[in-house]
């Protein structure tokens, strides 16, 4: 309690007791019970009156029961709006549960609830192999999509070039250029395939495990709606060097030397990448 | 009496539900909006392109949720300038939070807590709103809670320590009718007697909300009509007070904008 105001010690203490009581994972009498194995409960408190009083409608536990009941229940809609689909794979009840764990291994530190879920795809994967649960790393990867559609979604919107803006780039200019991309793209690496699984979910259909399956996605927003497209993975190689800030040379040049890389396909290809790129919105500059 | 603001009519707060509505070009039947502060510190997109569009035709306050001016823990700084940023950004009629802690030990349960009504927690409260509003450049405006218990440790009564809290950091008050009732009923109060002791020259702002009535005690849900009970202490407020700025919240269970213009509609009629 070194960081506290002088003469504020028995107010910190029952701030501290009362979070402990109604965040506690396994509810109100867990937290009681926790908090006084901790040394949490206020300064000459034996029971619970003695800080609560109740009254002669609800009791102390009934009225710590409200913020209990909330704190959880707010903390799991948060997380269930960032994840729609995952609660759609893994029914309300065992992704409640889950979020509940989640919860309590990752308590909020943040005044933003958008920030509550950061540490949950990681989280899935870790549950995913203590638990022998594989579908839970799958939950994990449509996390990741999900979340970085809502961050695509924060950002500001660009003016799009129009859909010739690299091909009419003169040959020479290609070595030095830099793509500048709308704010908020990523294209994100996955293990396992989750398109279908999160179509289904947003047509509230029956929601299939997603197959292991390597995969890149792009995520970004366009005209302030939220989009996912599934990309190639040499795309996505480009797409990486790119987005890091090489120039158009650098970055084909790097993608063509890697051994697993067909040079011809790549040249056959990227003019169609290109295209493609700038008619969904994502080029917005190219700077020479 | 004076206002501690002008009044700046009755409105709605701006939710994502309505941003189709509010952005189309109708007429809209309010008179200004206010905004969850929070939800539009970490954003540049569709939420503060509205907000932005919203601003040129109405006035906007601010509300938010996550000050935390009654804890234990250093004042979040960092936060206090986001919202300084946004409030000056936007320029907002005015910003404000509550009477209230949300988390402590760097953990936050984005909840509206309540203080202890103590002497030590009322001087630590003071103290920090004072320097809160030393960082945000304004007076901050201040709302009384809906509270589900007490403490064995209260001294004082709620309506009069939000009053010295008001007169010692000099901060004003956003006094929500609906909070005021149920509280009340939580804790066997008598509103009327509240609002009689209310220091109205500092009261800013009004909020009405609906709640979950279950009997022995009420929620403050946000997800209903305001009630008749909540209505009747609103028209007394108008009868001894006069209007003060207004604004109807409901953020569960959102209905289309016309509901809240109805809403609307009939706090304009107890005005006058």
């Amino acid at each position: 309690m070194a960081d506290i105001a002088p003469g504020t010690a028995p107010l910190d203490r029952l701030q501290r007791w009362m979070l402990r009581v109604v965040t506690h994972r396994d509810g109100l009498e867990a937290g009681l019970a926790a908090s006084r194995d901790e040394g949490l409960w206020p300064d000459g408190a034996d029971t619970l009156a003695d800080v609560v009083p109740g009254n002669e409608r609800l009791t102390p536990e009934e009225q710590l029961h409200i913020y209990a009941y909330a704190y959880l229940a707010r903390l799991q809609e948060a997380l269930v709006a960032e994840s729609p689909s995952v609660e759609a794979l893994l029914g309300a009840e065992r992704f409640a549960e889950l979020l509940a764990d989640y919860l309590r291994d990752h308590p909020s530190t943040s005044t933003s609830l958008d920030h509550l879920g950061r540490d949950l795809a990681p989280w899935l994967d870790r549950r995913a192999a203590t638990d022998d649960a594989p579908e839970l790393a799958a939950a994990a990867d449509m996390v990741r999509v999900e979340q970085g559609m809502d961050r695509a979604f924060d950002h500001a919107p660009a003016e799009p070039l129009p859909a010739d803006a690299v091909a009419a780039l003169p040959p020479d200019a290609w070595a030095t250029a830099r793509l500048g991309f709308t704010p908020g793209l990523e294209v994100l690496a996955l293990d396992h395939d989750v398109g279908e699984a999160l179509r289904a979910a947003r047509h509230q259909e029956t929601v299939p495990i997603p197959p292991r399956r390597p995969t890149r996605v792009a995520v970004y927003c366009r005209d302030f709606r939220r989009y996912r497209r599934a990309v190639d993975p040499t795309e996505g190689l480009l797409l990486d060097a790119l987005l890091a800030g090489h120039t158009l040379g650098d970055a084909l040049q790097g993608v063509a030397t890697r051994p697993e890389i067909d040079v011809a396909e790549l040249l056959g290809a990227v003019g169609g990448w290109f295209r493609g790129w700038a008619e969904a919105g994502w080029l917005v500059a190219i700077d020479r | 009496m004076s206002p501690a603001r002008p009044d700046l009519g009755v409105g709605v707060g701006l939710r994502m539900a309505h941003f189709g509505h509010v952005t189309s070009g109708v007429p809209l039947g309010v008179d200004l909006f206010e905004i969850l502060t929070e939800n539009f510190l970490f954003t540049e997109g569709r939420p503060m392109h509205v907000l932005e569009q919203v601003r040129r035709d109405h006035e906007v306050v601010m509300h938010g949720v996550s000050m935390n001016l009654g804890s234990t823990d250093p004042l979040d700084t960092e936060h206090l300038q986001r919202v300084r940023t946004l409030a000056d950004r936007i320029e907002a009629a005015w910003v404000g939070d509550h009477v209230c802690w949300t988390g402590v030990a760097g953990r936050n349960g984005h909840d509206l807590y309540p203080v202890p009504y103590t002497e030590e927690a009322l001087g630590h409260m003071t103290e920090r709103v004072r320097r809160a509003q030393d960082l945000l450049g304004r007076q901050l405006v201040l709302e009384n809670p809906s509270t589900y218990l007490t403490f064995t440790s209260d001294g004082i009564p709620e309506v009069e320590w939000i009053a010295r809290l008001a007169e010692d950091a000099d901060c004003l008050l956003l006094l929500d009718v609906n909070n005021v009732y149920v509280s009340s009923r939580n804790h066997g109060l008598d509103p009327v007697a509240y609002l009689e002791q209310v220091p109205w020259h500092r009261v800013a702002q009004h909020h009405l909300a609906g709640h979950t009535d279950h009997g022995t005690h009420c929620i403050d849900t946000h997800d209903a009509p305001v009630c008749d009970e909540v209505w009747a202490l609103y028209r007394w407020v108008q009868d001894n007070v006069g209007p003060i700025t207004t604004i109807v919240e409901w953020d569960g269970d959102v209905p289309g904008f016309d509901v809240l213009e109805g809403e609307v509609a009939r706090a304009r009629a107890l005005r006058g």
